[in-house]
């Protein structure tokens, strides 16, 4: 009973708060610009928790993760603006346009990750932080030489599509994908990989084959907001997804709690909030960033694993203590791992 | 015929050379001692046998299986079962969980189960803990579960790589009392100490390991009593 009130409540809270947003909207204390900052920070908690799964339940060191977002962005929008019209899209196919355009950017994304992943993650820590942002060097500068896509200049004339129902949705997908992953048998492996990859190995767990497995479900995650990114921008260019927009996400997960689905989310949130809602400061705006990186010091000298280091709301955590039963669903035959064959 | 034979083994560090030709064999149900000091090449040696490191010549052969270009995690599946220096536990996992890791390529549910209640049989201590955060063990429980979980990974063969090590007597009293339950029980083991007393105690036959080659070998009972074991590493 627990257990279904507890899958049950968190849609319907986020339906609650989308409703809620709407209420303020027409009763104006919200406005637009509100709207448009929470759904960057929704973009935002995308790439957060994905590159957690990386960074934070891997245990690897993933650098270059705009890198991915990018090529979401990218692909996604050249679905929609190059192949099916853009603006002019015919209003019926927007909508399928529109999904089948995030998948596609995400698929990329995961394709890239793959091709990336097999040969790099046999690198490890410093070394492989290199190669990740060396990776998103790679695609920033690559992109930008690509004349059809704009080039340098960018890309114009995306149509908007992504709205605050659609971010919630995918919000939403990608908390339950992301727990459901984080406590299966491939975040078990996961996680032993970050605490001790010799033992891991010993235990007969294919090492690369779960970093890599983590690497490919992050890009896609990444990919899907990239690609929800372009659709609320409408515009893109390369140099959005530098060092610095990766830089960005670090220290979202990191002020979150690395290793903390629900740190994340906070951290994206609250970090992607804080520097707009400093705006109101008045003359002391140009402060504001200075502000922002006292908070950002403050959480980190407080709270040293990050706001939610390692702990979880219930939501987002799947019991792992209970006695024996766990023990019997992990025996799954569906879930067995080939890995003896 | 041996289990377990290794032939002419050489190891590299870089330009080091850490085992430098070491030849040795291991029967069925035997547990076999490596001793000697710091830096002998011991752990190497184990790290070898189960492919977390290269070998630079020679041939390991296990069941009739070249072990050499083996990856570590085929070699588990062979049965090997490796108890790495210093414990390794998953500390940010659940007792449970850790264990649960050891049986990750055992399909058979009735063994795994009958494999769980062994562990808990040896060490009730574990079964008490089961939902605590393996990093928020004592040392001596560490290294338990660090023995479980080799014991759930159902290996013919266990490599153990110093498990007294930084533990009260008592505890290693405990943990030695449960190795050779462990072989008892049909696992042959292969036991890496530096207390060569205790080593030479549980093992029936001893390799004596000095700068990467094997300079004394022979019965147990017989080292115990060398002149030349005593002086270097009983104390006597």
């Amino acid at each position: 009973m627990k257990n279904k009130l507890n899958s049950i409540l968190p849609p319907v809270v986020l339906v609650l708060i989308y409703f809620l947003i709407q209420l303020l909207l027409s009763k104006k204390i919200l406005n637009p610009y509100h709207i448009q900052i929470l759904m960057f920070a929704c973009v935002n908690i995308m790439l957060t928790v994905s590159l957690n799964i990386v960074n934070g339940f891997t245990g690897q060191f993933c650098i270059g993760h705009a890198g991915f977002m990018s090529l979401g962005a990218y692909g996604s929008a050249i679905i929609t603006t190059m192949l099916f019209g853009g603006m002019k899209m015919d209003p019926n196919l927007r909508i399928p346009v529109f999904l089948l355009s995030l998948l596609v950017g995400g698929i990329l994304a995961a394709i890239v990750g793959f091709l990336i992943g097999l040969p790099t993650l046999k690198i490890k820590g410093d070394y492989l932080a290199i190669v990740t942002l060396a990776f998103g060097e790679i695609v920033r500068s690559t992109l930008r030489l690509i004349e059809p896509i704009g080039a340098a200049r960018g890309m114009i004339g995306i149509p908007k599509i992504t709205n605050l129902a659609w971010m919630f949705f995918f919000v939403m997908i990608t908390l339950y994908i992301t727990r459901n992953f984080v406590y299966s048998r491939y975040g078990r492996a996961s996680i032993a990989i970050r605490d001790n990859e010799i033992a891991a190995d010993a235990m007969g767990i294919n090492t690369t084959r779960y970093k890599v497995i983590a690497f490919v479900f992050a890009a896609f995650i990444a990919g899907v907001a990239g690609g929800l990114y372009a659709h609320l921008m409408t515009f893109i260019q390369p140099d959005s997804f530098s060092f610095v927009k990766s830089n960005e996400l670090l220290v979202y997960l990191y002020a979150g709690g690395s290793g903390s689905i629900t740190g994340s989310v906070l951290g994206a949130l609250v970090l992607t909030i804080i520097p707009e809602a400093l705006r109101f400061l008045g003359n002391l705006t140009n402060w504001r960033i200075v502000i922002y990186a006292v908070i950002l010091v403050l959480i980190m000298l407080y709270k040293p694993s990050g706001l939610f280091g390692g702990k979880e709301i219930s939501f987002l955590r799947i019991n792992r203590d209970s006695f024996r039963k766990p023990f019997n669903k992990f025996n799954d035959p569906k879930l067995a791992d080939k890995q003896n064959s | 015929m041996a289990m377990l034979e290794v032939k002419d083994l050489q190891v590299s560090y870089g330009a080091i050379a850490a085992v430098r030709g070491v030849s040795f064999d291991l029967n069925q149900g035997e547990i076999i001692a490596l001793i000697g000091a710091n830096g002998a090449g011991k752990s190497t040696i184990l790290r070898t046998i189960s492919g977390l490191v290269k070998s630079k010549s020679g041939s390991i052969r296990f069941a009739d299986k070249e072990l050499t270009k083996t990856p570590a995690h085929k070699i588990v599946a062979l049965g090997i079962a490796h108890v790495p220096e210093g414990r390794h536990v998953f500390s940010g996992l659940t007792v449970l969980e850790n264990l649960k890791l050891g049986a990750t390529l055992q399909n058979d549910e009735a063994r795994k189960e009958e494999n769980l209640k062994r562990v808990f049989s040896m060490f009730p201590r574990l079964e008490e803990r089961i939902t605590q955060k393996a990093g928020t063990l004592s040392g001596g429980e560490q290294q338990m579960l660090a023995l479980g979980r080799a014991i759930m990974t159902d290996g013919k063969l266990m490599l153990l790589d110093e498990p007294s090590m930084g533990l009260a007597p008592i505890i290693v009293e405990e943990i030695f009392e449960n190795i050779l339950r462990i072989n008892k029980n049909g696992t042959s083991i292969l036991l890496i100490e530096q207390n060569a007393n205790l080593a030479l105690a549980v093992s029936s036959r001893a390799y004596v390991l000095e700068n990467g080659i094997i300079t004394i070998e022979g019965d147990s009972k017989e080292l115990l009593v060398d002149e030349r074991v005593k002086n270097a590493y009983l104390g006597a």
